[in-house]
């Protein structure tokens, strides 16, 4: 008993000594809610590259006022939502690259002219690793703490459906690098989506690759379909190996696996007993590199193929090392676009950050969907998210550097979808992905493997 | 057959990994009663330092796997010394700060290194082995692991030290009476095993791409592993090893790699069941 007591006595004592530090974390709790209460997204903003004098919550109040007189605004400010943590960082990392790279030169440029010099300024936001429906959340108290006249994101598809319905509620344009058709396919009218459709890349490039092949005499008659099992692979993977046997190949291995894989080599022996001729896959960069390798080692030579994702992160050549020589993807972009604004975009690219040695597929897409906006707001002479919209949906830009897209122009047509664009095929060679097909964008001739 | 063949000589490659893996964990357990939730953090410790030592100075990833045991051990031997050595009584809170520790550890990483994937590219080729193609690089992982695990079967049932540290798991009390410093030996277990931990990640490094969080799905192997051989019980473990190992691959091949886990946890529930002390019947309970 008594040194139950004692016991006792000794919590207390040490409930007591730790009140003033609980009081403290207190404080700072109590101080950080009053500060993120006042400032809105004001970290978020002032981390971003963008030179604005204003304050945010100066420029906050001053683009409220000035919507409603146009004409004087000092900032106008669009939305980016976009992975910046989480397993699709790089794709996120690399769409922030791009938009403020497009920011800064805008500004740098005179910002918008109709808006007497207006500077854009971006208002960046991590969705992390969060579930679609916490996404859609995130825009929303984006657009409740901000003004945002238009918006940029939000890479995954599933993100994008989600947050789009946001958008279309609050009348706030959002332009996507999203690949899903259903994102265009629900009548929205505040929704822009830049890349191809999926439909089309995926068709393409399984046409592509059996063309190739056809090319070279290298017979495909059994191909294995190996995928992670979140819903974007599935879908894709599901999609591929429908279109391998609507051509006459036979699909007997679909495997999809839990992400995070701790070896690769007993998927190998399955997918390999089956001796495909063509292997699709698709996952994070960690299991596509542990599975590419396994299937190389265990004496694999023919082609892989695969559905952007994590074919297209910049890291994919060097993570995965020579297994990834001559695997082909469908793409939104790629760095070797034709003509001289998608060439001019590299080299600065390049030379902002060195690190990278081309910039990735989000970097281009969405650059080049700042410069839409931009030109849209400079239709528009409004910051109105209503006006953008509208002068969006009736944009017509044939030079300059949002013609870095595959489509080199941009119009969209009814639903959202940009139009004549076209499906981007790449193949990684020597450590890059090149632009192999459709043939009037193609950079490079496609490397025949497994001959 | 030749299916049959290929599994079995990749679950004996990777049955050794596996082992090496649990180890830490397991003598952590064995000896102080601490379940390590921060198993995952210092693999990938491990296999960070590997990488990172690697890419400056270009020595032999095998080598640069005791100089893991060193940072990480290093490591280990910090926590105990700081936090865990006040926290003998109360497992709870134990639990808590590892699972605080490992998510600092993770997020550090995550600040430092970023939340690229890494690979240490190591291409030795391939020999053949029974008319199979196999990894170099996994044999050599094979033997890192046989040698590791060997050693430290070792030390624990031949030295004075290592009996004094299976003592503690025996009985304390009547070590106190001996006059042994337990407190000395737990400082030692905890950090032999962290050590363990950071070499099983500097061998994981050698094969896997992994990034800040990759440690939580070798953990779970390690935590069924542990749990199928019996806590505290190394041979146990060995053979736990194999079993996992085994059954992973095969469910994989035969069946669908969705359900690896599944048959996993399956096991490890069977097991519990059916024999609480492990395989062997020798681990505690």
């Amino acid at each position: 008993m008594e040194t139950r007591g004692k016991l006792r006595d000794r919590k207390y004592n040490s409930a007591r000594q730790f009140l003033p530090i609980a009081a403290l974390i207190g404080l700072l709790i109590m101080g950080m809610a009053l500060l993120a209460a006042c400032g809105g997204d004001e970290t978020e903003t002032a981390d971003t590259a963008v030179e604005t004098e204003a304050t945010s919550a100066g420029a906050t109040d001053e683009t409220t006022e000035a919507s409603e007189n146009a004409e004087s605004v000092d900032a106008v400010q669009v939305g980016l939502l976009e992975p910046l943590s989480g397993p699709f960082a790089d794709n996120g990392k690399m769409a922030r690259l791009g938009t403020e790279m497009a920011v800064e030169e805008i500004n740098a440029n005179g910002g918008i002219k109709s808006l007497g010099g207006a500077k854009i300024e971006l208002v960046i936001k991590d969705t992390g690793a969060a579930a679609p429906a916490q996404v859609a959340n995130q825009l929303q108290s984006m657009i409740e703490q901000n003004d945002l006249s238009a918006v940029i994101g939000a890479w995954a598809s599933s993100y994008t459906l989600a947050a789009s319905t946001v958008a279309e509620q609050a009348g706030v344009p959002m332009v996507t690098e999203s690949f899903a058709d259903d994102i265009t396919g629900r009548g929205y009218k505040y929704i822009f989506k830049i890349p191809a459709s999926a439909e089309l890349m995926g068709e393409e490039a399984v046409a592509k690759v059996l063309e190739l092949a056809e090319e070279v005499g290298y017979e495909i008659t059994t191909a294995a379909v190996v995928a992670d099992n979140t819903s974007a692979a599935t879908v894709s993977a599901n999609a591929a190996a429908d279109r391998l046997v609507a051509r006459g190949v036979d699909v007997p291995v679909r495997e999809f696996f839990t992400p995070g894989l701790t070896e690769g080599n007993s998927l190998a022996i399955k997918v390999l007993a089956t001796d495909p001729q063509l292997i699709f896959v698709q996952g994070a960069l960690s299991d596509m590199a542990l599975l590419q390798n396994a299937f190389k080692e265990q004496g694999y030579e023919g082609p892989v193929l695969g559905a952007g994702s994590g074919f297209v992160v910049h890291d994919y050549g060097k993570t995965v090392g020579e297994a990834a020589n001559g695997a082909f993807s469908s793409a939104g972009w790629n760095w070797d676009m034709p003509g001289e604004a998608a060439k001019n975009f590299a080299e600065q690219f390049v030379a902002k950050n060195p690190e990278f040695d081309f910039p990735g597929q989000e970097a281009g897409e969405d650059y080049a969907a700042m410069y839409i906006i931009a030109q849209a707001l400079e239709n528009a002479g409004s910051a109105d998210p209503q006006a953008v919209r509208d002068a969006l949906a009736e944009i017509d830009i044939t030079e300059g550097p949002a013609t870095i897209l595959a489509s080199g122009k941009v119009s969209f047509d009814e639903t959202g979808m940009l139009e004549d664009t076209l499906p981007v095929i790449i193949q990684w060679q020597d450590g890059k992905p090149y632009t192999v097909a459709p043939e009037s964008i193609a950079s490079r001739d496609p490397i025949a493997l497994g001959q | 057959m030749d299916m049959l063949l290929q599994v079995l000589v990749s679950s004996v490659l990777l049955a050794a990994v596996y082992f090496l893996l649990s180890l830490g964990l397991n003598i952590i357990l064995g000896v102080l009663d601490i379940v390590n939730f921060a198993h995952g953090a210092m693999l990938i410790v491990g296999a960070y330092a590997t990488y990172y030592l690697y890419e400056y100075t270009g020595l032999s990833p095998w080598l640069l796997v005791f100089v893991d045991m060193i940072v990480v051990g290093g490591l280990g031997a910090i926590l105990y010394l700081g936090y865990l050595q006040f926290t003998v009584n109360s497992p709870l809170v134990r639990m808590f700060a590892l699972i605080g520790f490992s998510s600092v550890v993770v997020s550090s990483i995550l600040v430092i290194s970023g939340s690229d994937f890494r690979t240490v590219h190591l291409d030795y080729g391939t020999v053949d082995i029974l008319g199979l193609p196999v990894r170099v690089s996994q044999i050599v992982a094979f033997g890192v692991a046989l040698i590791l695990g060997g050693a430290t079967l070792f030390l624990l049932n031949y030295t004075k030290v290592g009996k004094a540290i299976r003592a503690v798991v025996d009985d304390r009390v009547s070590l106190w009476i001996c006059g042994v410093n337990d407190k000395r030996l737990s400082l030692l277990a905890f950090t032999v095993g962290t050590a363990l931990a950071g070499a099983a990640g500097g061998v994981l490094a050698t094969y896997v791409t992994f990034g800040p969080d990759s440690g939580l799905s070798f953990a779970i192997i390690a935590f069924a592993v542990v749990i199928l051989g019996g806590l505290g019980d190394l041979v146990g473990g060995a053979l736990a090893s194999l079993v996992v190992a085994l059954v992973l691959t095969s469910v994989t091949v035969y069946w669908s790699s969705a359900l690896t886990n599944t048959a996993l946890f399956i096991l490890v529930l069977l097991v519990l069941l059916v024999r609480p002390r492990g395989i062997l019947g020798r681990g505690r309970v």
